[in-house]
């Protein structure tokens, strides 16, 4: 029995097995899995990089969530961790038709610490193969220079 | 005589052409249905499938499976 996750697939999907045997005249047996996966809640970007930012500033990207499927998606909660870090321009509930889109605003404040940050945003559905699908966020906090040096 | 070397090269043909391959005592690895195409699935839906390896001949087959 042969099972792949299909979570971080947005295309086609092809996994070769390899059998190695002991048949004198087929020492190896290749056996092909193939499948096109479809992303009926696609969320775009994948990952969202804030780049460089100064600390204790503030910053703000989108999300895009779309239904490429062929009935109702219902997101039943948008939550970010940190909190402390990251939080959300809106957190309630919606219902996204098929083809339909609606943006995310994602908000980062940056705090006092240097280096870089790492956090998610994560979207729970009421789709019965993806109950949550996560997104990195990330950011490289640079120290804020003196106004005196 | 000549009935006798006609009579024994046949037999020696089929000793040498058939025999080896079916006295052999060797495993014989058929794949049965090689390649899958599973078509269209939802993301997060997990991918599953059965592959039979057949064994058709008269010795023990041996096997290692190694994804890729």
């Amino acid at each position: 029995m042969v099972r792949i996750s299909t979570r971080s697939y947005t295309s086609q999907v092809l996994k070769q097995i390899r059998v190695e045997t002991n048949d004198p005249e087929a020492g190896l047996v290749t056996f092909t899995l193939k499948a096109q996966v479809v992303e009926i809640l696609k969320v775009a970007p994948r990952l969202v990089n804030f780049g460089k930012i100064l600390q204790n500033q503030t910053s703000v990207r989108e999300l895009v969530c779309e239904n490429q499927g062929k009935d109702p998606v219902r997101v039943l909660s948008v939550e970010t961790r940190p909190p402390t870090l990251l939080s959300l321009g809106g957190q309630e509930p919606f219902v996204l038709k098929p083809g339909q889109s609606r943006a995310i605003v994602v908000k980062l404040s940056s705090g006092s610490s240097e280096g870089y940050v790492h956090g998610y945003v994560r979207l729970k559905t009421d789709l019965e193969f993806l109950p949550e699908k996560i997104v990195r966020v990330r950011a490289d906090v640079k120290k804020k220079q003196d106004p005196g040096q | 005589m000549k009935r006798f070397l006609v009579s024994g090269g046949i037999l020696a043909f089929f000793v040498l052409v058939f025999l080896p391959q079916h006295s052999l005592c060797a495993p014989r690895a058929v794949p049965q249905g090689p390649v899958f195409d599973a078509g269209e699935i939802p993301q997060g839906k997990d991918l599953t499938h059965e592959f039979l390896l057949k064994n058709a001949g008269d010795e023990p087959l041996v096997f290692k499976a190694r994804p890729c």
